[in-house]
């Protein structure tokens, strides 16, 4: 995998989740990039450390661009990185239903670890809005990445 | 040579003969349609003229609009200005005015940016007010640019007072919020106190961090918490958190 394709989608992920306005209609919610990134890399990469270090990479760009405790956000994609890598080599990344489970897999470890320092109280249905959100990002993320990468490859 | 022939061409047309009715007849017969074919000239210098005029007011009716769209920005821009100008002016605080240029990019954590920084006298721990009501406190300062952790944030807690009762209590932003506007609420007010829907809320000034009597929102709703020891109050901003652009941060 091309380590300046990740590194360009990591900081253009970040921009774009900082910048779009959020919906108030959609619940106030904010679209989610970095985690459908994580689920991206953890998917692609044959092996532990490229999807940890992207994974890693995304966290810290996400907790510099917010709030959060610094490097929580990390811990959390990083361990949901490790999950998807060993699922990755049970099923087939290309499958629609893998890419949505991952997308929502890593949008769950962040606002878990985030809900670790806010509370957990009445916080359930706004997770699983978020993490549906998530989801549905991640495949359009999986076509773009797919294809610039075949672009890059081809002479 | 040419005005003699005029000349006697004019003579000949002129006279009652049948050969001058004849050449006038002629002359008519020439002239006419050469005279269609010159009146089309005019019609299509006039088309190009106005297809010409058309382009110059399209170019000159965008660059109006521009120019409108510019200036409601400009003025929505100057009365937000000014009203933070007042604020400024009555307020006994020293303040500096900021403009947002970031939002948090997380779910779960409500901050905004802004551009000002401890070269500007900012530092952690100060309040920061838009031109309708407090909104949050500065979290993280560099140089040129601060964070400032919004009122609507689950961690952002300030002491408050209800203007009516006088009643204290402590608001803060909930996490957990979706499908609404934003709102706040006010905890630990005793529950017999009289709480009314549309009642004030303001600062307290306990805590060391908010001075008193900043407006913080209106009441929206009360009931008692899940002990039933204190009343829970649920509060409308009196900042528009959707359209935070110029903010003021008070140094005491």
């Amino acid at each position: 995998m091309n380590l300046w394709l990740f590194t360009t989608a990591a900081l253009l992920c970040a921009a774009l989740q900082a910048r779009l306005p959020t919906a108030w209609w959609l619940g106030g919610v904010r679209f989610e990039f970095l985690p459908a990134l994580v689920a991206y890399g953890s998917l692609s990469f044959r092996h532990w450390g490229g999807a940890l270090a992207l994974a890693v990479l995304a966290g810290l760009l996400q907790d510099a661009l917010s709030a959060g405790p610094f490097g929580r956000t990390s811990l959390a994609y990083a361990l949901a990185a490790f999950g998807l890598v060993a699922l990755a080599r049970a099923f087939d990344r290309r499958q629609l239903w893998m890419q949505l489970l991952a997308g929502a897999t890593a949008s769950v470890a962040a606002s878990l670890m985030a809900m670790a320092s806010l509370g957990f109280r009445g916080a359930m249905p706004k997770l699983l809005f978020v993490a549906g959100i998530s989801a549905l990002v991640t495949p359009p993320l999986f076509f773009a990445l797919d294809l610039l990468g075949r672009r890059m490859r081809s002479p | 040579m040419i005005g003699l022939f005029v000349l006697a061409w004019a003579l000949l047309l002129g006279q009652p003969t049948a050969l001058g009715a004849r050449l006038r007849k002629l002359c008519v017969l020439i002239a006419t349609p050469l005279e269609r074919i010159g009146d089309l000239f005019p019609v299509v210098r006039t088309h190009r003229q106005l297809a010409a005029d058309n382009a110059k007011l399209r170019a000159e009716n965008q660059h109006l609009r521009r120019q409108l769209v510019e200036l409601q920005h400009h003025r929505s821009e100057n009365q937000q200005l000014r009203s933070l100008l007042q604020i400024k002016q009555a307020a006994p605080w020293r303040t500096v005015g900021a403009r947002v240029i970031g939002r948090d990019a997380s779910n779960w954590w409500k901050s905004i940016q802004i551009d000002r920084g401890s070269e500007d006298g900012i530092r952690p721990d100060l309040p920061v007010l838009s031109a309708t009501g407090l909104i949050g406190k500065t979290v993280e300062v560099t140089a040129r640019e601060s964070r400032v952790l919004l009122l609507l944030d689950a961690t952002c807690k300030v002491g408050a007072l209800l203007e009516s009762s006088r009643e204290p209590g402590i608001v803060s932003g909930t996490h957990a919020t979706l499908g609404r506007e934003p709102r706040l609420q006010m905890c630990f007010v005793d529950r017999k106190s009289q709480v009314k829907v549309g009642d004030a809320v303001y600062t307290s000034g306990l805590g060391g961090i908010f001075p008193r009597g900043i407006l913080i929102g209106v009441v929206t709703d009360a009931d008692l918490d899940s002990q039933g020891l204190y009343q829970n109050v649920e509060l409308k901003p009196a900042a528009d958190f959707r359209r935070l652009e110029e903010v003021m941060v008070i140094i005491p």
